[in-house]
């Protein structure tokens, strides 16, 4: 997200992209080009609307995004993500917005995917996985079936190769910061 | 805005595909993926390009911004992030009725 936004300030003051802006470009437009839907969090969509005084620039973020609210069970699912893995606070909700995360309709849950630049997210993520799926099963089981269908996103750190991938994919959001 | 080149590297199926989308839409593949990227950064049709001293946030401009090293970017974003955090106060909604699957 941050290299979104540092993207759109370099391009308008006719400044060069570095490459992970570029990177960061060519996946929105990838998405784009495959209908997918992008997300960012609650707490982003904060920061661009009450702290960034600038309204065009947080216009070309927010009219290309949905937002992602936290559901009930969210805070519970982060605290058992943050005793499983060594992520920092900000990194286990990012993680649980791709299990339980909803829509402003509240009727999704989860996304596809979490795109991050984070190498840490994505190691962490990689060498919990199994456990996380575990406790994501078991905690599941006992909430109400509109909880049912959720599960872990895959968590990605892109590259050139991220570009490509199943055509089957809906949604593209973006993590971290 | 300043010319300057991205290179998209897509999956040969997604290539076809789009380009089979963009010419029964008249389109020209190239156009249309540049326009797709201008989509997430433009800001407004023939704006021309900021001076950097536009406001950013209530102390910075676009230029005190973009000054800034890595190193306190991310630290302002972490301050930010924590003030977004405390704003949402811990919210959660309830999800109405099963979700259709995505996957």
């Amino acid at each position: 997200m941050r290299r979104w936004f540092e993207a759109i300030l370099n391009s308008n003051v006719g400044k060069a992209l570095t490459d992970e802006q570029e990177l960061v470009l060519a996946l929105l437009a990838t998405a784009r080009a495959r209908d997918a839907e992008i997300y960012i969090t609650i707490e982003t969509y904060s920061i661009l609307t009450k702290i960034i005084r600038n309204p065009p620039i947080t216009k070309a973020i927010i009219a290309n995004v949905q937002v992602l609210y936290p559901s009930e069970f969210f805070r519970r699912w982060v605290k058992r993500i943050e005793k499983i893995t060594r992520l920092r606070r900000e990194d286990a909700k990012i993680l649980a917005y791709g299990s339980l995360g909803t829509n402003i309709a509240k009727t999704q849950l989860g996304v596809d995917k979490i795109l991050t630049l984070d190498k840490g997210l994505t190691s962490e993520f990689r060498k919990e996985e199994e456990r996380l799926t575990e406790e994501l099963d078991a905690l599941v089981k006992a909430l109400p079936l509109s909880y049912k269908r959720a599960r872990l996103p895959e968590v990605i750190h892109p590259g050139p190769s991220e570009l490509t991938g199943s055509a089957q994919e809906s949604s593209l959001p973006l993590g971290g910061r | 805005m300043k010319a300057s080149q991205i290179v998209v590297r897509v999956e040969p199926r997604l290539k076809r595909t789009f380009e089979k989308q963009c010419e029964a839409l008249g389109m020209k593949p190239s156009e249309a993926l540049r326009d797709l990227i201008l989509a997430f950064i433009r800001l407004e049709p023939k704006r021309e390009l900021l001076t950097g001293e536009e406001p950013l946030t209530r102390d910075l401009t676009v230029a005190d911004y973009l000054s800034m090293s890595e190193k306190e970017r991310d630290e302002l974003w972490k301050k930010w992030y924590r003030g977004a955090e405390e704003e949402a106060g811990g919210m959660e909604f309830r999800v109405k009725g099963i979700a259709p699957p995505r996957r």
